[in-house]
């Protein structure tokens, strides 16, 4: 445990779990978990209802829903009285079945963006605070500008498991406590090796947007200019969130495209399960893109890359300022 | 300086640096024997930030020859040294021991021996009582002397320190000049930029002075100071008086600003033999009025600022039409 990597990432992890507000932000988030699984999990009471329809000005028909409160013989005697009266009667439909993963899916593409958002935030500033005030120097006259890097998106990663774990835990444990409706919404989590899968999601989209983020990081010169920087992938992740939450809702053949895109392919993944040969394309093709980023992360870390300077081009007469002096 | 056996902790040879917006070093040699302290003395700019960085490996020279311990400088190389960045920066939130132990770690040294070497320097620079305080909790003093420790910790042979002196006050001072002689003492090597020539005098074996990019001296302190001429600054409103009595004595005479009143402001250069009473006596044997005379001895701020004002620049300055 000696390796630069693991004393870089076991910094950054003590940074951020020895505040106060750390664990204050880690207990509301099963609150939210909980409250949406006990939400989305919960059974409608089947409601008592006798359907009558009139088609286009021809026959009546009336339906009893299953829930109706006659017994079988006050049924069939009511039944007997509508016929009498000349409508078409017939028994309500069953009940369409649920996709008992669907939320399971959703709690994971939501958990994804959350701690994205939350933890590259983190990671952001983690670079940025080092970079400004040259502490990344010390650092590597240390340790390789790889070492550097693995280590910070290690420690804010682990910060990240942390979350998540305690934010699945809960909701985890109440299924547990009470059977039933919630353990039916975690159905999706049961299999070991749907969990794995979305666990090797997590991982590469992890480490794919955080050494993205490191790179931002490398290249600005204070918060300003890392936000600046890191605002057009933030921008990604929004759009990546809600295009994966259309294609939850039915766009999917339309979109499927888009898992083959890196910033998407966690999202869309684990949104919607596709063919095998697909998910090990995308995800090799995501594995690829994340070696690719951390490569470039600490290649601008070794040469210490400056963001690009922008110009107002000058009109008319050229004006001197103090600078030109 | 290569002596014997051991090899010499630091040889820089030709090393260039040049930056896309100017600056940076054209031709900086350098070396450092086991043992020694060596001043690195430079005006603003001049780069030495830069040639310790490239050291370092932080920046990859142009051109040049970094050598360690006398093999090319690599990792393992790079591993016993010891490091002071210009800007300070640690994590506010870390305790003093921690963030020592954690560099002394980032190493090489395991973690017993690591937090071992940070009671021990804390005891010894006299923070001890401190040691569970956080950074952000010390006094800029304070957190310099545990930045200091922590290029210190894992027991480096050589110190590489970018301004170690700035900031601190003089009590603070005094205890760092007496863990660079007791560095030096163990077999260590320290280059340390500076502009406290003071400190550079009093602590150095050796001094490299840059300018322009350029290594204009490498010496003895001793040298570079015998190296400048002694003289004087005097402030006269009787030019021609002046001039015929240095001419008396053989000296030299250069304008040092422009006309204030009647008088003006002149640095008079002596030869080593004519001492400054000479000088006062040949003034007034001229009746030339003084204003003020100000001796300047033959030192090494003598010895930079004529260094350094010879040097040529390193790149061509914007001229302002």
């Amino acid at each position: 445990m000696n390796h630069p990597i693991w004393l870089i990432a076991g910094r950054e992890f003590r940074a951020y779990v020895t505040t106060a507000s750390f664990w204050v932000a880690l207990a509301i988030g099963p609150l939210f978990t909980v409250g949406g699984m006990l939400a989305a999990g919960a059974q409608r009471p089947a409601q008592e209802q006798l359907v009558i329809t009139a088609e286009a000005g021809a026959a009546w028909e009336a339906r009893f829903s299953e829930a109706f409160p006659l017994s079988p013989a006050g049924r069939a005697r009511m039944l007997e009285v509508l016929r009498g009266e000349g409508l078409a009667v017939q028994a309500a439909p069953p009940p369409q079945p649920r996709d008992p993963e669907s939320f399971s899916r959703f709690l994971l593409v939501t958990l994804l963006w959350v701690t994205l958002v939350g933890s590259l935030g983190m990671l952001l500033q983690a670079v940025v605070r080092e970079r400004a005030n040259r502490a990344l120097e010390t650092l590597l006259s240390a340790a390789r500008p790889l070492d550097v890097v693995l280590g910070k998106v290690l420690g804010v990663g682990s910060v990240s498991v942390l979350v998540v774990g305690t934010w699945l835990a809960a909701p985890a444990s109440a299924a547990l406590l009470a059977p039933g409706p919630a353990l039916g919404a975690l159905a999706g989590f049961a299999d070991p090796l749907a969990l794995a899968r979305a666990a090797v999601i997590y991982l590469l989209a992890f480490g794919f947007y955080g050494f993205l983020t490191v790179a931002a990081g490398v290249m600005a010169r204070d918060s300003a200019d890392a936000q600046n920087l890191a605002r057009p992938m933030f921008a990604v992740l929004l759009v990546a969130f809600f295009t994966t939450m259309a294609a939850a809702t039915g766009a999917a053949d339309k979109m499927s495209w888009l898992t083959f895109l890196p910033p998407f392919t966690p999202f869309m993944l684990l949104v919607r399960p596709a063919p095998l040969a697909v998910e090990v394309v995308a995800i090799a093709e995501l594995a690829v893109a994340t070696v690719l980023a951390g490569w470039c992360a600490s290649e601008m870390l070794r040469r210490g890359v400056s963001p690009p300077r922008f110009r107002w081009p000058r009109l008319g007469r050229p004006k001197t300022s103090v600078r030109d002096y | 300086m290569q002596t014997g056996a051991a090899p010499d902790a630091l040889r820089v040879d030709a090393l260039a640096k040049r930056f896309a917006g100017g600056g940076g070093v054209v031709d900086v040699s350098m070396r450092l024997a086991a043992g020694s302290i060596t001043g690195f003395i430079g005006v603003n700019g001049a780069g030495k930030s830069t040639t310790l960085r490239c050291i370092l490996g932080l920046l990859t020279p142009d051109a040049g020859k970094v050598e360690m311990f006398g093999a090319a400088a690599d990792r393992d190389a790079r591993r016993r040294v010891g490091f002071l960045p210009e800007e300070r920066g640690l994590f506010p939130r870390e305790r003093a021991r921690d963030v020592i132990a954690f560099h002394a770690r980032l190493k090489g040294l395991e973690k017993a021996a690591a937090f071992h070497a940070a009671d021990r320097l804390l005891e010894r620079i006299g923070l001890a009582e401190r040691r569970r305080a956080r950074v952000g909790e010390l006094s800029k003093g304070n957190a310099q002397r545990v930045q200091l420790l922590c290029a210190l910790a894992h027991g480096p042979d050589l110190l590489l320190l970018d301004e170690p002196f700035s900031g601190l006050d003089p009590i603070a001072q005094g205890e760092v000049h007496s863990l660079f002689s007791e560095f030096r003492a163990g077999g260590g090597a320290i280059l340390f930029s500076t502009h406290a020539m003071s400190a550079a005098e009093s602590l150095c074996d050796r001094v490299v002075i840059l300018a322009g990019g350029r290594t204009v001296f490498e010496g003895a302190v001793a040298e570079a100071a015998a190296a400048s001429p002694h003289g004087a600054v005097v402030v006269t409103p009787d030019d021609g008086g002046l001039a015929r009595a240095v001419a008396a004595v053989g000296g030299s005479l250069v304008p040092m600003a422009t006309r204030i009143g009647e008088a003006a402001r002149w640095r008079v250069t002596l030869p080593a033999e004519v001492t400054h009473p000479a000088l006062m006596r040949a003034l007034a044997d001229q009746s030339v009025p003084i204003f003020a005379f100000e001796p300047i001895k033959s030192d090494l701020e003598g010895a930079f600022w004529r260094l350094a004002s010879d040097a040529p620049p390193a790149r061509a300055e914007r001229k302002v039409a």
